[in-house]
Protein backbone atom coordinates (compact mmCIF):
# COMPACT_ATOMS: atom_id res chain seq x y z
CA UNK A 1 0.00 0.00 0.00
CA UNK A 2 0.97 3.59 -0.62
CA UNK A 3 3.02 5.26 2.12
CA UNK A 4 4.15 8.41 0.35
CA UNK A 5 1.76 11.24 -0.44
CA UNK A 6 1.79 14.97 -1.01
CA UNK A 7 -0.66 17.66 0.07
CA UNK A 8 -1.56 17.99 -3.61
CA UNK A 9 -2.60 14.31 -3.65
CA UNK A 10 -4.90 14.97 -0.69
CA UNK A 11 -6.41 17.98 -2.43
CA UNK A 12 -7.11 16.01 -5.61
CA UNK A 13 -8.67 13.31 -3.42
CA UNK A 14 -10.81 15.90 -1.63
CA UNK A 15 -12.22 17.09 -4.95
CA UNK A 16 -12.61 13.58 -6.41
CA UNK A 17 -9.95 14.09 -9.06
CA UNK A 18 -8.02 10.88 -8.50
CA UNK A 19 -8.18 7.61 -10.38
CA UNK A 20 -10.06 4.77 -8.68
CA UNK A 21 -6.74 3.13 -7.79
CA UNK A 22 -5.39 6.33 -6.24
CA UNK A 23 -8.67 6.86 -4.37
CA UNK A 24 -8.43 3.46 -2.69
CA UNK A 25 -4.75 3.99 -1.82
CA UNK A 26 -5.36 7.47 -0.40
CA UNK A 27 -8.41 6.32 1.57
CA UNK A 28 -6.27 3.60 3.14
CA UNK A 29 -3.48 6.08 3.85
CA UNK A 30 -5.84 8.56 5.49
CA UNK A 31 -7.25 5.87 7.75
CA UNK A 32 -3.86 4.51 8.81
CA UNK A 33 -1.48 7.45 8.73
CA UNK A 34 -2.05 10.06 11.42
CA UNK A 35 -0.29 12.93 9.66
CA UNK A 36 -2.18 12.33 6.41
CA UNK A 37 -5.43 11.98 8.33
CA UNK A 38 -4.92 15.30 10.12
CA UNK A 39 -3.96 17.13 6.93
CA UNK A 40 -6.95 15.72 5.05
CA UNK A 41 -9.31 16.58 7.90
CA UNK A 42 -8.16 20.22 7.86
CA UNK A 43 -8.76 20.47 4.11
CA UNK A 44 -12.15 18.76 4.52
CA UNK A 45 -13.23 21.18 7.23
CA UNK A 46 -12.49 24.14 4.98
CA UNK A 47 -14.26 22.57 2.02
CA UNK A 48 -17.33 21.95 4.19
CA UNK A 49 -17.27 25.60 5.26
CA UNK A 50 -16.98 26.69 1.62
CA UNK A 51 -19.74 24.31 0.51
CA UNK A 52 -22.11 26.03 2.93
CA UNK A 53 -21.17 29.57 1.98
CA UNK A 54 -22.71 29.74 -1.49
CA UNK A 55 -24.92 32.70 -2.24
CA UNK A 56 -28.06 32.80 -4.39
CA UNK A 57 -28.98 35.70 -6.65
CA UNK A 58 -32.16 37.65 -5.98
CA UNK A 59 -35.25 36.11 -7.68
CA UNK A 60 -35.64 39.34 -9.65
CA UNK A 61 -32.42 38.55 -11.52
CA UNK A 62 -33.87 35.25 -12.71
CA UNK A 63 -37.15 36.95 -13.67
CA UNK A 64 -35.24 39.50 -15.75
CA UNK A 65 -33.29 36.77 -17.55
CA UNK A 66 -36.50 34.86 -18.29
CA UNK A 67 -38.16 38.06 -19.55
CA UNK A 68 -35.22 38.62 -21.89
CA UNK A 69 -35.49 35.02 -23.06
CA UNK A 70 -39.21 35.37 -23.80
CA UNK A 71 -38.74 38.80 -25.38
CA UNK A 72 -36.13 37.51 -27.79
CA UNK A 73 -37.71 34.12 -28.40
CA UNK A 74 -37.90 33.40 -32.13
CA UNK A 75 -41.40 32.01 -31.54
CA UNK A 76 -42.79 35.36 -30.35
CA UNK A 77 -44.15 37.35 -33.24
CA UNK A 78 -44.08 41.17 -33.03
CA UNK A 79 -47.49 42.83 -32.52
CA UNK B 1 -41.43 16.94 -16.41
CA UNK B 2 -39.12 15.67 -13.64
CA UNK B 3 -36.53 18.41 -13.86
CA UNK B 4 -34.18 16.69 -11.39
CA UNK B 5 -33.57 13.78 -13.74
CA UNK B 6 -33.01 15.73 -16.94
CA UNK B 7 -29.36 16.36 -17.82
CA UNK B 8 -28.05 19.83 -18.61
CA UNK B 9 -27.52 18.73 -22.19
CA UNK B 10 -31.14 17.64 -22.54
CA UNK B 11 -32.40 20.89 -20.99
CA UNK B 12 -30.33 22.83 -23.50
CA UNK B 13 -31.72 20.76 -26.37
CA UNK B 14 -35.32 21.31 -25.19
CA UNK B 15 -34.71 25.03 -24.74
CA UNK B 16 -33.36 25.23 -28.28
CA UNK B 17 -36.66 23.68 -29.39
CA UNK B 18 -38.60 26.48 -27.69
CA UNK B 19 -39.27 25.14 -24.18
CA UNK B 20 -38.67 28.30 -22.13
CA UNK B 21 -39.11 26.59 -18.77
CA UNK B 22 -35.97 24.51 -19.41
CA UNK B 23 -33.85 27.64 -19.21
CA UNK B 24 -35.31 28.42 -15.79
CA UNK B 25 -34.48 24.89 -14.59
CA UNK B 26 -30.94 25.31 -15.89
CA UNK B 27 -30.51 28.67 -14.17
CA UNK B 28 -31.88 27.43 -10.85
CA UNK B 29 -29.64 24.37 -11.01
CA UNK B 30 -26.47 26.44 -11.42
CA UNK B 31 -27.39 29.83 -9.96
CA UNK B 32 -25.57 29.40 -6.63
CA UNK B 33 -22.21 28.41 -8.08
CA UNK B 34 -22.26 31.02 -10.85
CA UNK B 35 -23.50 33.83 -8.62
CA UNK B 36 -21.06 33.06 -5.79
CA UNK B 37 -18.13 32.99 -8.21
CA UNK B 38 -19.13 36.39 -9.61
CA UNK B 39 -19.83 37.90 -6.18
CA UNK B 40 -16.44 36.85 -4.82
CA UNK B 41 -14.70 38.55 -7.74
CA UNK B 42 -16.59 41.85 -7.82
CA UNK B 43 -17.19 41.86 -4.04
CA UNK B 44 -20.44 43.79 -4.36
CA UNK B 45 -23.91 42.27 -4.33
CA UNK B 46 -25.64 44.70 -6.69
CA UNK B 47 -22.85 44.44 -9.27
CA UNK B 48 -22.91 40.67 -8.95
CA UNK B 49 -26.67 40.66 -9.70
CA UNK B 50 -26.07 42.69 -12.89
CA UNK B 51 -23.20 40.48 -14.05
CA UNK B 52 -25.18 37.34 -13.21
CA UNK B 53 -28.01 38.55 -15.47
CA UNK B 54 -25.54 39.44 -18.19
CA UNK B 55 -23.94 35.99 -17.88
CA UNK B 56 -27.17 34.08 -18.41
CA UNK B 57 -28.36 36.40 -21.15
CA UNK B 58 -25.09 35.68 -22.96
CA UNK B 59 -25.62 31.98 -22.30
CA UNK B 60 -29.18 31.98 -23.64
CA UNK B 61 -28.16 33.76 -26.83
CA UNK B 62 -25.23 31.36 -27.33
CA UNK B 63 -27.54 28.38 -26.93
CA UNK B 64 -30.23 29.90 -29.14
CA UNK B 65 -27.72 30.66 -31.88
CA UNK B 66 -26.58 27.05 -31.80
CA UNK B 67 -23.08 28.05 -30.76
CA UNK B 68 -23.02 25.98 -27.58
CA UNK B 69 -20.54 23.14 -28.01
CA UNK B 70 -19.50 22.28 -24.44
CA UNK B 71 -21.33 18.96 -24.24
CA UNK B 72 -21.46 17.68 -20.68
CA UNK B 73 -19.55 20.68 -19.39
CA UNK B 74 -22.26 23.29 -18.91
CA UNK B 75 -21.37 24.12 -15.29
CA UNK B 76 -17.70 25.08 -15.83
CA UNK B 77 -18.61 26.82 -19.09
CA UNK B 78 -21.28 28.96 -17.37
CA UNK B 79 -18.97 29.76 -14.46
CA UNK B 80 -16.21 30.69 -16.91
CA UNK B 81 -18.48 33.16 -18.70
CA UNK B 82 -19.47 34.71 -15.37
CA UNK B 83 -15.87 34.90 -14.23
CA UNK B 84 -14.71 36.49 -17.48
CA UNK B 85 -17.48 39.10 -17.40
CA UNK B 86 -16.67 39.90 -13.77
CA UNK B 87 -12.95 40.23 -14.51
CA UNK B 88 -13.69 42.38 -17.59
CA UNK B 89 -15.84 44.64 -15.43
CA UNK B 90 -13.12 45.04 -12.80
CA UNK B 91 -10.48 45.77 -15.47
CA UNK B 92 -12.75 48.31 -17.15
CA UNK B 93 -13.45 50.08 -13.89
CA UNK B 94 -9.76 50.25 -13.06
CA UNK B 95 -8.90 51.54 -16.53
CA UNK B 96 -11.71 53.91 -17.35
CA UNK B 97 -13.47 55.25 -14.34
CA UNK B 98 -12.53 56.83 -11.11
CA UNK B 99 -15.61 58.47 -9.68
CA UNK B 100 -14.52 60.83 -6.97
CA UNK B 101 -16.36 62.75 -4.30
CA UNK B 102 -16.02 66.49 -3.73
CA UNK B 103 -12.73 65.94 -1.93
CA UNK B 104 -11.23 63.82 -4.68
CA UNK B 105 -11.57 60.46 -2.93
CA UNK B 106 -12.41 57.39 -4.98
CA UNK B 107 -16.10 56.77 -4.37
CA UNK B 108 -15.68 53.03 -4.90
CA UNK B 109 -13.60 52.84 -1.77
CA UNK B 110 -16.72 54.01 0.11
CA UNK B 111 -18.77 51.23 -1.46
CA UNK B 112 -16.26 48.66 -0.28
CA UNK B 113 -16.01 50.15 3.18
CA UNK B 114 -19.78 50.46 3.52
CA UNK B 115 -20.25 46.87 2.44
CA UNK B 116 -17.60 45.57 4.78
CA UNK B 117 -18.97 47.49 7.70
CA UNK B 118 -22.44 46.21 7.11
CA UNK B 119 -21.20 42.67 6.75
CA UNK B 120 -18.91 43.02 9.75
CA UNK B 121 -22.00 43.58 11.89
CA UNK B 122 -23.41 40.23 10.84
CA UNK B 123 -20.20 38.21 10.84
CA UNK B 124 -20.49 37.25 14.50
CA UNK B 125 -23.75 35.45 13.94
CA UNK B 126 -23.44 34.21 10.36
CA UNK B 127 -20.54 31.92 9.58
CA UNK B 128 -21.52 31.65 5.91
CA UNK B 129 -20.96 35.37 5.48
CA UNK B 130 -17.72 35.10 7.42
CA UNK B 131 -16.39 32.52 4.98
CA UNK B 132 -17.34 34.66 1.96
CA UNK B 133 -15.78 37.72 3.55
CA UNK B 134 -12.54 35.84 4.21
CA UNK B 135 -12.43 34.47 0.66
CA UNK B 136 -12.62 38.06 -0.59
CA UNK B 137 -9.48 38.85 1.43
CA UNK B 138 -7.33 36.09 -0.07
CA UNK B 139 -4.51 37.07 -2.45
CA UNK B 140 -5.90 37.27 -6.00
CA UNK B 141 -4.12 34.19 -7.39
CA UNK B 142 -5.30 32.03 -4.53
CA UNK B 143 -8.86 33.41 -4.62
CA UNK B 144 -9.06 32.82 -8.36
CA UNK B 145 -8.14 29.13 -8.11
CA UNK B 146 -10.41 28.59 -5.12
CA UNK B 147 -13.42 30.18 -6.88
CA UNK B 148 -12.85 28.24 -10.10
CA UNK B 149 -12.51 24.89 -8.28
CA UNK B 150 -15.17 25.40 -5.61
CA UNK B 151 -17.89 27.21 -7.55
CA UNK B 152 -16.74 26.98 -11.13
CA UNK B 153 -16.71 23.17 -11.16
CA UNK B 154 -13.40 23.26 -13.02
CA UNK B 155 -10.81 20.53 -12.46
CA UNK B 156 -7.34 21.54 -11.32
CA UNK B 157 -6.05 20.71 -14.80
CA UNK B 158 -8.72 22.96 -16.39
CA UNK B 159 -7.79 25.74 -13.97
CA UNK B 160 -4.11 25.29 -14.81
CA UNK B 161 -4.92 25.53 -18.54
CA UNK B 162 -7.16 28.57 -18.04
CA UNK B 163 -4.60 30.47 -15.97
CA UNK B 164 -1.49 29.40 -17.85
CA UNK B 165 0.25 27.62 -14.97
CA UNK B 166 1.15 24.01 -14.21
CA UNK B 167 -1.30 21.78 -12.37
CA UNK B 168 1.08 21.70 -9.40
CA UNK B 169 1.02 25.49 -9.22
CA UNK B 170 -2.78 25.50 -9.34
CA UNK B 171 -2.88 22.86 -6.59
CA UNK B 172 -0.32 24.81 -4.58
CA UNK B 173 -2.40 27.99 -4.80
CA UNK B 174 -5.47 26.07 -3.66
CA UNK B 175 -3.52 24.63 -0.75
CA UNK B 176 -2.34 28.09 0.31
CA UNK B 177 -5.90 29.41 -0.08
CA UNK B 178 -7.37 26.76 2.22
CA UNK B 179 -4.56 27.15 4.75
CA UNK B 180 -4.89 30.93 4.75
CA UNK B 181 -8.66 30.70 5.12
CA UNK B 182 -8.25 28.42 8.11
CA UNK B 183 -5.73 30.80 9.70
CA UNK B 184 -8.03 33.79 9.17
CA UNK B 185 -11.00 31.90 10.62
CA UNK B 186 -8.97 30.94 13.67
CA UNK B 187 -7.92 34.57 14.12
CA UNK B 188 -11.52 35.79 13.90
CA UNK B 189 -12.75 33.12 16.29
CA UNK B 190 -9.98 33.99 18.75
CA UNK B 191 -11.18 37.61 18.79
CA UNK B 192 -14.86 36.73 19.43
Amino acid sequence: MRELYTANDLLRHLYNETSERERIQLDHLIHHHEEASTAFELFSEMKTALDGSGLDPHPTSIQLIMEESRRTSPQVLPL
Amino acid sequence: MNAQKISDQELIRLYQQGNESCLEVLIKRHQRNVFTAIYLIVKNRALAEDIFQETFIKILHTIRNDKYNEEGKFAPWAARIGRNLAIDYIRKMKRDVTITDSEGNDIFSYITIAEESKEDQMIRSQSEQLVRELVKRLPEEQREVLIMRQWGNMSFQEIADATGVSINTALGRMRYALNNLRKMMNQVQAKV
